[in-house]
């Protein structure tokens, strides 16, 4: 990817510690999966970013590499990628995302 | 597995998920090759057989004479609205069914209305006959249209039939999105009874017991119409679904072939592969009714062993480097450890 669509993705993940890049937003996901995702992290009654990859072709390819994975969506919680909407509904079941979340609003 | 909301991950907190129209069934495989009519009626139904060859109409698809028939029929009907009348006319004349054959395994799953779905088999002249019923009067018209198809045929007639006869008969165009998946769900059903009812025949199982055999339901491997010796019994395909990756690939199902064949790279102690493609069609990214683009794996073994989610999937999309950079839209995955599978059971 060019250095200027990294600038960007770089800058999305500094301005905001919970980041989710989806289809559509939360008031309007596009796709299943992003819906899934956006209804999880409502329930844990915190506030996040989300990205819509529909509206930047280049953002929406580049943020596959950056992560290596191949799927939207994407959640990133301080700067890490954390998985799409399967690994997000795993990390729930257990407990382990609310822990994580926890986590990053302590600090 | 239920075909819906995926039941594996009942949250502590009660979470609103999408409903069943992002998590689809299993979707309809496409025969794109003609198969042999297995001749095995007795001698007066085969002497009529004979005298009204399979009839394969201008697209050249595997159908039912029945069938060819009906979309030929519905073809030459100039108007969407008279169509839709035609359909109407038929859910009247569809037999009743009775309530007690109106069972889960029954149900036609992923449709907008409610539609069951009965067969059985005549052990003798080795033809399927089913009853149905909807309670919306469109379906009704639509179960009857597909019964008028292939009630009296050998379950590998049946099996055989292309689901393209829905848009070369013109029926897509008068039905919505939904519409249609739910009618490619049903002639799935239709498929996967027949094939199952006929396997049961040839391994001498009652045809009682075949007839309330379990519909092929989101886990299970999907109908392979293709001549699938093995059932699509439950019971058949926990074995199935191990030895799915050791068969040659299927021709008509080349994107889930090629991923059973993939992922066959982790020695999996299970593996199940589900095309949610038909879930989809009529969604923004979606690829039309052609299916093989939105898949479900389920993948249990050793090497996921000390894993994380996040490598485990890793590993899944790096095997399907290809297929996900080319037909694969959507990857939905579950992978777990064998030992991770027996402390839950």
């Amino acid at each position: 990817m060019d250095t200027e669509t990294k600038k960007r993705i770089d800058q999305l993940l500094n301005d905001h510690k919970i980041v989710l890049f989806m289809k559509g937003n939360k008031t309007m996901p596009m796709c299943g999966f992003s819906n899934t995702a956006t209804q999880i992290l409502n329930t844990l009654n915190i506030k996040y970013f989300t990205y819509d990859i529909l509206e930047d072709e280049n953002i929406r390819k580049a943020i596959k590499e950056y992560s290596s994975w191949p799927t939207i969506p994407q959640l990133y919680i301080n700067r890490e990628f954390i998985g799409g909407a399967d690994i997000m509904l795993e990390l729930f079941e257990t407990g382990e995302l609310q822990a994580q979340v926890e986590a990053l609003l302590a600090t | 597995m239920a075909p819906s909301a995926p039941t594996a991950f009942a949250a502590p907190l009660s979470l609103p998920l999408p409903s069943s129209s992002f998590h689809g069934t299993t979707c309809v495989r496409r025969p794109r090759t003609r198969l042999p009519v297995v001749a095995r009626r007795p001698a007066a139904a085969a002497a009529a057989a004979a005298a009204a060859p399979r009839m394969a109409d201008d697209a050249g698809l595997a159908l039912t004479p029945e069938l060819g028939k009906l979309t030929s029929m519905f073809k030459a009907v100039p108007d969407a609205k008279l169509r839709y009348q035609q359909l109407l006319f038929f859910a009247k004349e569809l037999a009743p069914m009775p309530d007690e054959l109106k069972t889960p395994a029954n149900k036609v799953p992923g449709c907008l209305s409610t539609v069951y779905l009965s067969a059985t088999l005549d052990p003798e002249a080795r033809t399927v006959s089913y009853v149905a019923d909807s309670d919306a009067q469109l379906t009704k018209g639509l179960a009857a249209l597909l019964l008028r198809g292939v009630n009296g045929c050998t379950p590998e007639e049946i099996a055989a039939i292309d689901p393209a006869f829905i848009s070369e008969s013109g029926l897509s165009v008068s039905l919505t999105p939904g519409r249609n998946n739910g009618f490619l769900n049903m002639l799935a059903l239709v498929k996967s009874k027949a094939v199952a009812l006929g396997a049961a025949a040839d391994a001498g199982a009652a045809t009682v017991a075949a007839r309330d055999a379990p519909a092929a339901d989101g886990g299970a491997p999907p109908a392979n119409g293709a001549g699938a010796a093995s059932a699509s019994a439950a019971s058949a395909a926990a074995a199935a679904a191990v030895e799915e990756d050791e068969e040659p690939d299927d021709p008509t199902a080349p994107v889930a072939s090629a991923i059973r064949r993939k992922l066959g790279a982790l020695r999996p102690s299970s593996l199940v592969v589900t095309d949610n493609s038909a879930s989809h069609a009529g969604h923004a990214g979606a690829r039309g009714l052609n299916g093989e683009s939105h898949f479900k794996v389920s993948v249990v073994a050793d090497a996921f062993d000390g894993l994380s989610a996040v490598k485990r999937h890793q590993v899944i999309y790096a095997l399907l480097k290809d297929e996900m950079a080319g037909p694969i839209h959507a990857l939905e995955i579950e992978a777990r450890s064998v030992a991770e599978v027996a402390s839950q059971t």
